[in-house]
């Protein structure tokens, strides 16, 4: 029903009724922001940022073809808008040998990201999350914030859905690597 | 699905506000862009209009004069003979090239209203 309602926005606003964005504004702009600010932490450039995704998703709406959901194509015009973003700061974000997330038992992982008392454990997870690639930081936001399921992500991604179970079950164990090596 | 609730708890603390007024703003510059767009919009209508008239019109020009000067004269001294004798024109091919003229004008202005009914009513 929502995919339905989306499109038949979509052409009004394209028929002339540009106030009608206002309502895909109200039901998106605080999850792009959101996603946006995972990825870029300065408020200013994060705010900035989802109001090109907005501007940009305005001015392409013409170029929306119906052939995915109107939440799957906007999702990835602010995943390619952050992407653009990080490129031209040229950031390097660490890597993890495919050993020791291969070493790392699952159980440790599963008990470490369930349940955390600990101000200083939730802040050495939050650091270790800040070190995530673009896409790792993604997918986590789409899969445990905005509650995406793999097939959806993975159309946003333009990823198989086995590679992104792959690559969440990756980054769950990169996200603890990274914790232990912070606490040295 | 409440897996990974430590995860989910620090990926919401990092997510943070939008600041007041943010929807307002941006709905202003969205406005802007609308209006942008339909400006160029209506320029390249016009510009389009006006290439398919002028060239249109130089077609017609340039049929007149080639050929159709030299047979002025002749078409005015003759003309209640020439009106009902038209296999008798010196020149047939001028007659095909008049009247194609004309056929392909209205088949280009044909598509092009196709063309224009079609991007207006063009659905999702």
């Amino acid at each position: 029903m929502e995919h339905m309602d989306e499109k038949d926005l979509v052409k009004r606003i394209l028929d002339g009724e540009t106030q009608s964005f206002s309502l895909l504004l109200e039901r998106y702009q605080r999850p792009v922001h959101s996603l946006i600010r995972q990825i870029i932490p300065c408020h200013e450039e994060a705010e900035e940022l989802t109001q090109d995704v907005f501007v940009k998703v305005f001015t392409s709406l013409d170029k929306f073809r119906g052939d995915c959901s109107f939440s799957t194509w906007l999702w990835r015009i602010a995943y390619n808008t952050a992407i653009t973003a990080t490129r031209k700061k040229k950031i390097v974000f660490p890597d993890v040998d495919d050993v020791r997330l291969t070493n790392l038992p699952d159980e440790s992982v599963d008990e470490l990201l369930e349940k955390m008392d600990n101000e200083e454990q939730l802040k050495c997870l939050e650091k270790a999350v800040d070190q995530l690639n673009v896409e790792e930081k993604t997918l986590i936001s789409l899969y445990y914030t905005e509650d995406k399921a793999v097939t959806e992500i993975a159309a946003i991604l333009q990823l198989s859905p086995d590679n992104v179970k792959v690559k969440l079950f990756r980054t769950r164990k990169k996200l603890v690597i990274l914790m232990q090596h912070g606490k040295r | 699905m409440e897996k990974d609730s430590a995860l989910r708890n620090v990926l919401k603390r990092k997510s943070g506000d939008l600041p007041y007024g943010f929807d307002q703003k941006l709905m202003e510059q969205i406005l802007l862009e609308a209006e942008k767009k339909s400006r160029r919009n209506e320029l390249r209508n016009l510009v389009l209009v006006a290439a398919v008239s002028v060239s249109m019109i130089a077609g017609a020009l340039l049929a007149l004069y080639h050929y159709f000067l030299f047979n002025f004269l002749k078409l005015f001294s003759g003309i209640p003979e020439r009106l009902f004798s038209l296999g008798q024109l010196s020149d047939t091919g001028m007659a095909f090239a008049f009247y194609g003229y004309i056929a392909l004008a209205m088949m280009v202005l044909l598509a092009l209203d196709h063309l224009f009914r079609r991007r207006l009513k063009k659905p999702l």
